[in-house]
């Protein structure tokens, strides 16, 4: 992680400097100064959108304002004539006085922190992220900041991943394995982000690479983006049954026990993700096996990240929010639970394997300072 | 994983790993794992010391978890390095010793042995100190697998894993020792002969006669048990149900009740659940299989029949190739002498279709004595729809007694005894 710039302390700035900074709104995330919101699950006039999964990007507002990578999956999935608005990692725009920037979250490809400056005041919504770099998008960059608005997806301590080496090579072996019998290997895997991830991963020379529709969707954006990925094609009966077995066919979860994957014949499933963690997801799907590989910050990650982002204030938000902002107000931290609102469905491409925790907490209004 | 999958990984464990590694293994695969070795309490404080967070975190993360030897097992950090512990020893020299080691020693040798240990190895010795250990592998399944290894049948491998044995080398290696010829096994069963439906087929409303004569069928209800052998030989009762499985520990009743059979003698029949003159649901009985012991208290609920409607084996001969006819009276007056001798809470019977007014002329029903007992299905397709439309509940099981007829047929009946099934073939 390199950190880049400073902040000032916070005694020279003054008290109501932060609530004109960041509120937690009924529409989401909200700057009262800069006038627009950050990933807001209702229509608003211009929204700062951290990353193109479903839940951070929703459609209706006037104007969006995105990486410029980020920009074709914003408009795959919002739409082709999307107002969408680019801004490079790290360059500058300031609006109405509070100066934006765009930092690598090195969650999917175009993911940003968005930072907020505002009369001294520096503020960092993470969006979601990922420490380990994995090539299919810009690393995470630590940015520090006075307020740091974290993901906590895996804000528990049980949740800790290996090396991403160590599980794309039990990957392949597992592909290799079924290979060996005429088995044709099924990964599911969530279809923005994760996918092309896994793409990368992949030993190309153990045989053919096949893919959902639902993964090819975003292949563009990552090849505008110079994203060096395998030769794949979509998946269909002859091309994947042609292959006799040696064939590896990424899809997203809902094609599971689908009359789509029924005409593959013979297969082996296995599930890429965070949650595989825990047996009892992996059970519950019936797998044959679970790779825990996520693009979301592991416990350890996420208070290493807080602690370097040299932050007082904490919000967290997503996931296991609960465990996190104790813990972190056992250790000296001014931390609150932010509600996210969920408009109903869950992405497509969002890690919920099934664990995903109800908060507890009731909605609080963020306090106006700390 | 595949069923064969499995069976093959056990065998190449058994095969490749050291008899005094193995013996453990398979005692815990038995289910016979040793009681908790820590309290639940000293569990919890410990692995949370272990993992260097607070107790209300590793509370969050069982919430998450479901389960505390899984939770402990993600919590604490990685091992330093592995000691390479081998299953005996780590039962022998860590898991034994844990028990009886006071408070503050046991805690040093669980914080010593849960850094020498891999996390998917952690997982498994927490299962072991909370006595939880299980693994989704039936018994049958192991069983089969050391069979393939010893080479001998799984009927035989299975008798001499009930059997008296313990975790040892010694004892591992006997259990896999070939069969010997001076000693004939005598925990092997038949074959399960299984109703199937006919080769011919027969429309509702069509004709009757491809079937033949009425008279020449024997009919019999099918029960919704568990069907089984009742093997008695060398002064040992064995109870097996269909597919290999060895269910003498779940049924003690009859075990004790078979004590007063002839030595030599199997019986095929059905296990039932019984309150006065009738059977109870099947789901009554389910909940005693893969049973290693049954307590008192279950016993008490119900009382256990075993229906027997056939005799492959009288007084150490295999009797299969004779009639049916014949060996259904054998069996009958085999009963009739040991009724008298019987523990109260058995009920032996044998059930013939043609006491109860099933269908017409059936009581009329002539056996043709000459049936062998058919160690093989009789395959066919469709139900067999030989009664009129509004007799449509029952499934009982005809047996051909004429030689032209080879095979058995399920048809639909009235009147049907009160727990048989409308379908399928027997547990």
């Amino acid at each position: 992680m390199g950190a880049i710039s400073t902040v000032a302390p916070r005694s020279r700035i003054g008290k109501d400097t932060f609530a004109m900074l960041l509120q937690n709104t009924e529409r989401g995330l909200y700057c009262p100064a800069g006038g627009f919101h950050i990933d807001p699950w209702q229509p608003v006039d211009l929204a700062i959108i951290t990353h193109g999964h479903s839940d951070h990007a929703r459609p209706g507002s006037r104007q969006y304002l995105t990486e410029a990578t980020g920009k074709p999956i914003l408009q795959s999935r919002l739409g082709m004539n999307a107002p969408v608005e680019t801004l490079r990692y790290d360059q500058t725009v300031t609006r109405n006085g509070v100066k934006i920037s765009l930092h690598p979250a090195g969650h999917i490809l175009g993911s940003a922190q968005v930072r907020l400056e505002h009369a001294g005041e520096v503020c960092v919504i993470s969006g979601d992220y990922k420490l380990e770099a994995d090539g299919t998008c810009a690393p995470f960059e630590l940015v520090r900041c006075h307020t740091f608005v974290t993901e906590s997806t895996f804000g528990l301590p049980i949740y800790r991943w290996r090396p991403q080496e160590e599980i794309f090579r039990e990957l392949n072996q597992w592909w290799h394995a079924n290979q060996l019998v005429n088995r044709t290997s099924v990964l599911f895997c969530y279809a923005l982000g994760k996918a092309q991830r896994l793409l990368a991963g992949l030993e190309p020379r153990l045989g053919p690479i096949f893919l959902h529709g639902a993964m090819e969707r975003f292949l563009p954006a990552y090849q505008a983006a110079g994203i060096n990925l395998p030769a794949a094609v979509k998946a269909d009966a002859q091309n994947v049954k042609g292959a006799g077995g040696a064939g590896i066919v990424l899809a997203p979860d809902s094609a599971a026990n689908s009359s789509w994957l029924r005409k593959f014949g013979d297969v082996s499933t296995a599930f890429a993700s965070g949650w595989m963690q825990v047996r009892g997801p992996r059970r519950r799907r019936a797998l044959d096996r679970g790779f825990v590989l996520s693009d979301h910050a592991d416990w350890n990650g996420l208070l290493q990240t807080i602690r370097a982002t040299g932050a007082e204030k904490i919000w967290a938000t997503h996931g296991y929010t609960a465990p996190l902002v104790r813990y972190l107000r056992e250790g000296g931290w001014s931390a609150e639970t932010i509600e996210t609102q969920f408009a109903g469905e869950l992405g497509e491409d969002m890690e919920s394997g099934g664990a995903r925790p109800v908060l507890e907490e009731p909605v609080e209004p963020p306090a106006a300072e700390s | 994983m595949r069923t064969n999958e499995k069976v093959v990984l056990l065998e190449e464990y058994f095969r490749e790993t050291p008899p005094a590694d193995a013996a453990w293994a398979l005692q815990f695969l038995c289910g016979r794992t040793l009681p908790r070795a820590v309290p639940t309490k000293s569990l919890w404080l410990w692995a949370a010391e272990a993992a260097q967070i607070p107790v209300w975190l590793m509370e969050e993360s069982y919430q998450a978890v479901g389960d505390l030897a899984e939770t402990i097992a993600l919590l604490l950090p990685d091992s330093l390095e592995s000691t390479g512990l081998s299953l005996s020893q780590l039962v022998e020299q860590r898991l034994v010793p844990l028990r009886s080691l006071p408070e503050r020693a046991r805690h040093d040798l669980l914080q010593k042995t849960w850094l020498e240990l891999s996390s998917s190895e952690r997982l498994v010795w927490n299962k072991l100190i909370t006595g939880e250990f299980r693994l989704g592998v039936a018994r049958t399944l192991v069983i089969r697998a050391l069979a393939a290894v010893a080479q001998v049948e799984p009927a035989i491998m299975a008798h001499r894993v009930m059997g008296s044995w313990t975790p040892t080398s010694a004892d591992f290696t006997r259990l896999l020792a070939p069969t010997s010829p001076q000693s004939p096994e005598i925990a092997q069963p038949y074959p399960f002969f299984l109703a199937s439906p006919l080769e011919i087929k027969i429309r509702r409303g069509e004709s009757l006669e491809p079937l033949g004569r009425i008279q020449d069928w024997f009919a019999e209800w099918k029960w919704d048990g568990i069907r089984a052998q009742l093997i008695r030989r060398q002064g040992e009762s064995l109870l097996w149900s269909r597919g290999d499985e060895m269910i003498t520990e779940a049924f003690p009743e009859i075990i004790e009740a078979s004590h007063v059979l002839p030595e030599g003698t199997v019986l095929d029949g059905e296990i039932l659940a019984w309150q006065g003159e009738r059977p109870l649901p099947f789901s009554k009985l389910q909940r005693r299989l893969g049973r290693k012991k049954v307590a008192g208290k279950t016993r008490a609920e119900f009382l256990i029949a075993f229906v027997a409607y056939d005799l492959l084996e009288f007084a150490g001969t295999d009797i299969r190739t004779q009639p049916l006819e014949q060996r259904r009276r054998q069996l009958e007056e085999l009963l009739q002498q040991v009724t008298g001798q019987l523990a109260e809470e058995v009920t032996w019977r044998t059930y013939d279709a043609t006491e109860t007014p099933l269908f017409p002329g059936a009581a009329a029903i002539d056996t043709n004595p000459c049936s062998p007992f058919l160690p093989s299905r009789c395959g066919v397709t469709g139900a067999l729809q030989v009664l009129p439309s509004s007799f449509e509940t029952a499934t009982f099981t005809l047996y051909p007694s004429s030689a032209s007829v080879d095979a058995t047929c399920q048809c639909a009946a009235s009147t049907p005894p009160p727990n048989s099934r409308s379908e399928g073939t027997s547990a």
